[in-house]
C-alpha cells in the first residue's frame, strides 16, 4: 500500500453550510425531503418526449415544460439549486471569489438534441454551464465536470480539495441533470422488458428510469452552525468496464472514504445508497457493503434508496441523496425505498427503510455514487453537534 | 508543491510529436489558414478493440498511449494504478453519438438505436476508456468545460497531486471534427481540429528523485473575465519572464481587457493564436496549448512560455504559466 491509499490520519471536516435541491418530488430541498419521508413518488407518465417513440411510458420528470419542450431546463434547475443553497447558507448571490464545481452526466445535451431534431434556438457555448454561472452569479472559476452518475459527488470531491489546498474558505458544489432523449432511450434500448418504475435492490427490478433533477451544497472551512459536517468524500475508477460497474472499485471507494473520515464501518449508521434499480448496479452494491460492513450480526448499517422516489437522476443524484441526508441528520427521519419487497440475494444481512419513514437518530451517513465507466464516488457525512 | 511536466504528446493528422506543433505554427505562422488535414486513422497504431468507440475516444487513446511512453511508462509499478488519475477534456466528444441517437428516435422509435452506443452516450466514455486500456484506478475526471476547459483540465490535475488523490495525472485533451460540431458553429469539419494531446504532470521532486530529468514546470494559474486580465494575473504570480504568449479561443485578446491589468513592467509578449493554425480545438485547447508552450522550453531552451484560453466571450478566460526547471 502507498501514502495514498493510507492516510496517516484523517483528513479535516468541512461544514455543509447551505443545500438546496429540485427533483420531479419537490421544488426546493425541505419540500423534498418532506416529499421523500411522506413515500412520495415523482413517477408519472412522459411528459416532454412522444411516448410512441420509447418502450418505457414513465419517468420522473419535472413538470415545467410550458407545453412542448424547451431548452435551457437543466440550467435553469441548476441556478435555481444554487440560489436556494446560497441563501440557505446566508451568503449573498456573487459567487466572483467563489469557485462552482457543477457535476453533470448530460450537461445541456437535450438542448443539443433539441436543436438537431427540431431546430431549437441554443448556442453551442450554453452546453456547459460556465457562461449561465457567469451572467447570474458573476462566477469567474466554474468546472463542468461530466463524469456520469458520480459527477456531482466528484465535484464535491473537488470543491473539497480546495478547501484542503488552503486555497480557499468557501466553494460551491452543484448537481444537475435533465432527461435526454438519446440517453433515455439507450438505457430503453437495452432493458430486457421495458422498465415501469425504479425499484431499488427488489428482486424483482426491471431496470432503471430516468429522474430530472439539480442539487447544490455550501461547503465551508468552518462553521458555528452547519447543517452538517463532511468528513470525507473518496474518488476512484475501477478501470474495468464502459458500463458495467466493478464490486471491486466499489468496495475500494467506500473503503477509502471511511479510512479519509479516519471512522470504523461500524461508525456509519444509515448509507444512502446508489441503488439505481438496474440488474449490475443493485447486485454489485449491496455485494460490495455486505463486504465492507459486518452484516453478520444483523447490526449492519440502515440502507436507503432515494431514486425510488426521484428516479436516477444521473450526474446530479450523489448530490441531491447527500442533500436528503443532511436532512436526515437534522430531523432524524430516514425516508424510505418505495417497492422494495424483497431484497436481492446479495443484500442479506443490510437493514433497508423500507414502506414508510424511519425515526432513527442517525450520526453518520454513508452516500454512494457510482457512474458509466467506473467512477465511483462515495461520502460521509456527521452530525452537526458532534 | 512543485508540479513537473514529465509526459508530452499530440496526436492527430499529421501530429505524431509535439515538435509538429511548432513545424506547423513556424512555418505557417499565426495568420496562416488552417490546412485541410489529411486522411486520419489513429486505429492501426492504437491495436484491437477499437470497432465500437467514437473518435474522439481514439484520439486520445493515441495521445495518452503516447505520453505515458514518453513519460517512462511503469503503469504496471506496484500501487501505480492506485495512485495515478486521469483528467480528460472535451467539449464536443460525443455531441454526433447523441445527436444521431436523437434524429433515430424522432424518426422513427428506440428499437432502431444500436446497443453498443450506449456507452458512448456518456460524455466521461473518454477518461474512462483511458483508465481502463491503461489499468488506471486514480480519480478519473471529465472535464467539458468551454473555451478554457483544457487549461481548467491542467490546473484540476495539480489539484489533485497537491490534496494527495494522486501521485500523477495525465491530462488529455481531445475533439473530433464531426458533424454536429461542425453545423453548431457554422464551420465545416475541415476547419475544425481533430486530434488531441496529453501531458503527465507529477511532483517534481519525486519525479527527479526517480531519476527522470524535470525540465517543465507548471507555474501560476489564473481565471478572470478576459484573455488579457487573465494572462495578465498569471503572469503577476509568475516566477519567470514568459519569450511566448499562446492565445486561441479568443479573436483579439488585446480586445478584452476586462479586469485589472496587474502585469509587471515587462508586460506581455505579443500574443499568437494557436487556433489560427490547427482551427478551433474547443476542449483539446488548453492541453494542444501547454504541450506545445511545454515542449518550447524543454526543446527549443524557452525560459517560460504563457498559454491563455478563451476569453472571447463573456466567460472568464484561463491563463497559465509553463517555466523552465532550469538547465537540464
Amino acid at each position: 500500500m502507498d501514502k495514498a491509499l493510507t492516510p496517516a490520519r484523517p483528513g479535516p471536516r468541512y461544514a455543509v453550510a447551505g443545500s438546496g435541491a429540485i427533483a420531479s418530488t419537490g421544488r426546493n430541498a425541505p419540500e423534498l425531503y418532506e416529499a421523500l419521508c411522506a413515500a412520495r413518488s415523482g413517477l408519472a407518465p412522459l411528459r416532454g418526449f412522444d411516448a410512441d417513440r420509447f418502450r418505457a411510458r414513465h419517468a420522473y420528470e419535472i413538470d415545467d415544460r410550458p407545453g412542448r419542450d424547451v431548452p435551457g431546463r437543466a440550467t435553469a434547475w441548476l441556478l435555481e439549486a444554487i440560489a436556494e443553497a446560497l441563501a440557505s447558507a446566508g451568503l449573498g448571490e456573487d459567487l466572483s471569489e467563489i469557485p462552482v464545481f457543477v457535476g453533470t452526466g448530460l450537461r445541456e445535451l437535450r438542448s443539443a438534441e433539441l436543436w438537431w431534431t427540431e431546430g431549437a434556438p441554443f448556442p453551442a457555448r450554453r452546453l456547459h454551464f460556465g457562461p449561465a454561472l457567469a451572467e447570474r452569479f458573476g462566477a469567474v472559476e466554474t468546472y463542468t465536470v461530466n463524469n456520469a452518475c458520480s459527477a456531482s459527488l466528484y465535484a464535491l470531491a473537488l470543491a473539497a480539495d480546495r478547501l484542503a489546498t488552503g486555497e480557499q474558505d468557501v466553494v460551491v458544489a452543484a448537481g444537475v441533470d435533465s432527461i435526454t432523449a438519446s440517453m433515455f432511450g439507450l438505457l430503453d434500448r437495452v432493458h430486457a422488458e421495458p422498465v415501469d418504475r425504479v425499484r431499488p435492490f427488489d428482486r424483482n427490478r426491471r431496470g432503471v428510469l430516468m429522474g430530472d433533477g439539480a442539487a447544490a451544497v455550501v461547503l465551508r472551512r468552518t462553521a458555528e452552525r452547519p447543517l452538517a459536517w463532511l468528513r470525507s468524500v473518496a474518488v476512484n475508477c475501477d478501470a474495468f468496464h464502459v458500463t458495467a460497474p466493478d464490486g471491486a472499485g466499489v468496495a475500494a471507494a467506500i473503503e477509502r472514504a471511511h479510512g479519509l473520515a479516519g471512522l470504523d464501518p461500524a461508525q456509519i449508521d444509515l448509507v444512502f445508497a446508489h441503488g439505481t434499480g438496474t440488474l449490475l448496479n443493485d447486485e454489485v452494491e449491496a455485494g460490495a457493503l455486505t463486504k465492507v460492513f459486518d452484516v453478520s450480526t444483523g447490526q449492519g448499517p440502515l440502507v436507503t434508496a432515494i431514486k425510488s422516489m426521484t428516479g436516477h437522476t444521473s450526474g446530479g443524484s450523489g448530490l441531491m441523496s447527500l442533500v436528503v441526508a443532511v436532512e436526515t441528520l437534522r430531523h432524524g427521519r430516514i425516508p424510505p425505498t418505495v417497492g422494495l419487497e424483497e431484497p436481492v440475494p446479495d443484500a442479506e444481512g443490510l437493514r433497508f427503510v423500507t414502506g414508510e419513514a424511519l425515526r432513527s437518530d442517525v450520526r453518520r451517513v454513508q452516500v454512494d455514487a457510482f457512474g458509466f465507466g467506473g467512477v465511483n464516488a462515495v461520502a460521509v457525512l456527521e452530525k452537526a453537534g458532534l | 508543491m512543485e508540479v513537473a511536466v514529465t509526459g508530452l504528446s499530440v496526436a492527430g493528422a499529421g501530429l505524431s510529436e509535439p515538435e509538429d506543433l511548432w513545424r506547423r505554427m513556424g512555418t505557417r505562422g499565426a495568420d496562416g489558414t488552417p490546412a485541410a488535414p489529411e486522411p486520419y486513422d489513429p486505429t492501426p497504431e492504437l491495436g484491437r478493440g477499437m470497432r465500437y468507440k467514437d473518435r474522439a475516444t481514439k484520439l486520445a487513446l493515441l495521445a495518452a498511449d503516447r505520453a505515458l511512453r514518453s513519460a517512462g511508462g511503469g503503469e504496471d509499478r506496484p500501487g501505480r494504478a492506485e495512485t495515478t488519475a486521469v483528467v480528460a477534456s472535451s467539449n464536443f466528444g460525443n455531441l454526433d453519438t447523441v445527436c444521431e441517437a436523437a434524429s433515430v428516435i424522432a424518426r422513427s422509435s428506440v428499437s432502431e438505436t444500436s446497443a453498443m452506443e450506449l456507452p458512448n452516450a456518456s460524455s466521461n466514455v473518454i477518461g474512462s476508456s483511458i483508465a481502463i486500456r491503461h489499468g488506471l484506478r486514480g480519480p478519473n475526471v471529465m472535464l467539458c468545460n468551454g473555451a478554457a476547459s483544457g487549461l481548467d483540465a491542467v490546473h484540476l490535475a495539480r489539484t489533485l497531486l497537491a490534496a494527495g488523490r494522486a501521485d500523477r495525472v495525465l491530462v488529455v485533451g481531445t475533439e473530433a471534427a464531426g458533424a454536429a460540431v461542425a453545423r453548431w458553429h457554422g464551420l465545416s469539419t475541415q476547419e475544425l481540429f481533430d486530434g488531441a494531446a496529453a501531458l503527465v504532470l507529477e511532483d517534481a521532486a519525486a519525479a527527479a528523485a526517480d531519476g527522470r530529468p524535470v525540465r517543465v514546470l507548471v507555474d501560476a494559474f489564473s481565471r478572470r473575465l478576459g484573455a488579457r486580465a487573465s494572462a495578465s494575473a498569471a503572469l503577476a504570480g509568475g516566477a519567470a519572464k514568459p519569450s511566448l504568449w499562446l492565445t486561441g479561443g479568443c479573436p483579439d485578446p488585446d480586445e478584452t481587457r476586462e479586469g485589472p491589468d496587474p502585469a509587471p513592467a515587462w508586460g506581455l509578449p505579443p500574443w499568437r493564436d494557436v487556433e489560427a493554425v490547427f482551427g478551433p480545438a474547443f476542449g483539446a485547447l488548453g492541453v494542444l496549448q501547454a504541450v506545445a508552450a511545454a515542449h518550447r522550453i524543454a526543446g527549443h531552451g524557452d525560459p517560460a512560455v504563457l498559454v491563455t484560453a478563451g476569453g472571447g466571450t463573456a466567460e472568464a478566460a484561463a491563463s497559465l504559466l509553463l517555466t523552465s526547471a532550469g538547465p537540464a
